[in-house]
């Protein structure tokens, strides 16, 4: 068991990673209760270890090219840096930014629409979308039983070398569950470790004022359904319509975290915004009258900063970056 | 009803039934099976997958080679009036006209004389939502091809098939209907209950080491020719979005209850 696991972390024997052991799911004291079901999968050290594995597997697409790491690569908050829409498969392109995984523990959805409302239903998703790695769940499946390794592990971890859709996807949401970024600056003020400076405070204000009814601390979204007005694009994606089928959905998209966001543009779910600014001057001057745009925006269809505000918004917007939860080695692949 | 029809009614039940013993007693202790017979057809014609061709009333010609539906949450009436419910986890049934040994699900009930039959074409809303743990046997997402993993929901009803109708090059026509209502706000429910009286057709007269078949007609042609009549030309690909709930009330019909054997013997004694 002993070998199988220093195989697994081979890559991590170096000294400084101690401070980044596993040491379980712990929510962060400034933080709500998870709302995952922890007691329907407790998560263990082997268990994660394995959910990093399959993480970083290509095996799981069809040519046993790309894996979830492929497109949510660790440095930038497990998004696809630089990419508007992600790449899958044979450079097919998605048609929606991939977005960043931090803090899944707190989703009530997955997916920019919500299509997904459990994590340990949603590896199928991006498995079998012809677009992304385009293989049969029941291949997978398959190519894993037939693997040198993988019975073994599971056999470890869940008591039995039979891998099935249910083993396979709790194994991964052990390591999904556990990316939590809670070592921001923002975090480390609320918990009274240190404070902000004159600009970050008075961004902080600015962002209460006029961002936080939907980008709701600490988790900075409230997990609602929005229309932002910046308009449909050119492939017409409905967002949340397309699950819902409901005419009220048009056009609204998940609203995202804005934690992490010094790596994880471009924004938005199409990523048509390469920078911080672009966003904000979208909600300074070009939100478009659309059907369905939030009434939070449609009074004003403005939100009023200054220049100087812009920098004191941006100023405390840094400050929810979180260095430690990109660098951590523990969620990294080698 | 009037007591003409009424009494006609019973003269010929009274003739069909006349070889079944009227005086069987039922212990409610004991146990015996029911198996139900999935018998398509398509507007009246045997359904034979991949080769046989059918015909709406558009006037489009089709051959279907793909057909599952989820059978699930199984309840039986007797003369009673009393109900049982087969145990939820037990009752989920994925019939695939490709695979013969789907098409006979088997169960067993207390003895009794059960005169109504109910089921749901489709997964309810509660295992519809249910976590990943509970999604076995036919409920498994990875084996079933019935599950949208983009939307999650279980597709209820599939058929594919190719008709010349279909306006592109491929001539493939898919329906993939499902949809149980939507997660935290209610969306489109396309979960259908089918109720059906055994009564008429022979009651389904359960005994204990003994197999009631309760063989059913499908007509799957009600599926785009039921009350509401769907073109295949106009709607050839129909899934989360489209007439996905006309298909849904359509099929609703196609089942029919053609008649009963009772006392049949299990196949191990």
């Amino acid at each position: 068991m002993a070998a199988i696991l220093s195989l697994v972390f081979a890559c991590q024997k170096s000294e400084e990673i101690i401070e980044n052991k596993f040491r379980g799911f712990l929510k962060p004291l400034n933080f709500p209760e998870p709302t995952y079901n922890f007691a329907g999968n407790p998560i263990s050290e082997k268990g994660f270890a394995l959910g990093k594995k399959l993480f970083y597997d290509p095996i799981l697409s069809r040519d046993n090219s790309i894996s979830c790491g492929s497109c949510h690569i660790a440095q930038h908050a497990f998004t696809h840096h630089g990419h508007d829409v992600s790449h899958g498969i044979e450079d097919r392109q998605g048609i929606r930014n991939s977005m960043p995984l931090f803090n899944l523990a707190w989703n009530r959805s997955f997916f920019w629409d919500g299509g997904v409302f459990h994590l340990d239903l949603f590896p199928i998703a991006p498995i079998e979308n012809p677009l992304e790695m385009d293989e049969k769940l029941s291949n997978v499946l398959q190519k894993l039983q037939q693997s040198n390794t993988y019975p073994r592990l599971f056999k470890v971890v869940f008591g039995t070398s039979e891998i099935n859709s249910i083993n396979m996807f709790k194994a991964m949401s052990q390591f999904m569950v556990m990316l939590v970024s809670d070592q921001s600056k923002y975090d480390r003020v609320m918990r009274k470790e240190t404070t902000f400076s004159a600009e970050e405070n008075a961004g902080y204000a600015l962002f209460q004022a006029n961002c936080n009814a939907c980008h709701q601390e600490p988790l900075f979204t409230d997990q609602h359904y929005r229309d932002n007005g910046i308009g449909e694009n050119s492939i017409k994606d409905q967002g949340r319509f397309d699950i819902s089928q409901l005419e009220e959905d048009r056009l609204k998209f998940k609203v995202p975290s804005l934690r992490n966001l010094r790596y994880t543009a471009p924004y938005m779910h199409d990523g048509q915004f390469r920078t911080l600014e672009a966003v904000i001057n979208h909600y300074r001057r070009e939100i478009k009258a659309t059907k369905n745009l939030d009434p939070l925006l449609k009074e004003k269809m403005k939100i009023e900063l200054s220049e100087l505000e812009v920098q004191q918004l941006l100023a405390f917007l840094n400050t929810l970056n979180d260095d430690n939860f990109v660098n951590n080695p523990l969620f990294h692949e080698f | 009803m009037n007591i003409r029809l009424f009494l006609c009614c019973l003269l010929v039940g009274s003739t069909l039934f006349s070889c079944q013993k009227n005086d069987i007693t039922y212990d409610q202790n004991k146990k015996g099976s029911v198996k139900l017979k999935f018998d398509h057809i398509v507007s009246g014609k045997t359904l034979q997958l991949k080769t046989g061709e059918y015909s709406n009333s558009f006037n489009e010609r089709y051959k279907i080679d793909i057909l599952k539906y989820y059978i699930s949450n199984i309840k039986l009436t007797n003369d009673q009036g009393k109900v049982f419910i087969l145990p939820k986890k037990e009752s989920f049934f994925l019939i695939d006209a490709e695979n013969p040994s789907s098409l006979y699900p088997m169960f067993e009930v207390p003895e009794g004389n059960y005169t109504q039959l109910q089921f749901i074409l489709g997964i309810d809303e509660e295992t519809s939502k249910s976590p990943a743990e509970d999604r076995t046997g036919v409920l498994d997402i990875a084996t079933s091809g019935m599950y949208w993993g983009w939307n999650s929901g279980y597709i209820f009803f599939k058929m594919e098939g190719t008709s010349d109708a279909v306006p592109n090059d491929r001539k493939r026509f898919a329906y993939h209907i499902g949809l149980f209502g939507g997660y935290d706000k209610p969306t489109k429910n396309n979960i259908k209950t089918i109720n059906l009286v055994l009564s008429k057709a022979g009651s389904a007269q359960v005994k204990a080491g003994f197999s009631s078949d309760i063989h059913l007609l499908v007509d799957i042609g009600q599926a785009l020719d039921g009350t509401n009549k769907i073109s295949i030309a106009k709607n050839p690909m129909v899934m989360v979005s489209g007439p996905n709930d006309l298909i849904a009330d359509n099929y609703k019909d196609m089942f029919t209850h053609d008649h009963t054997h009772n006392q049949q013997k299990l196949p191990n004694e």
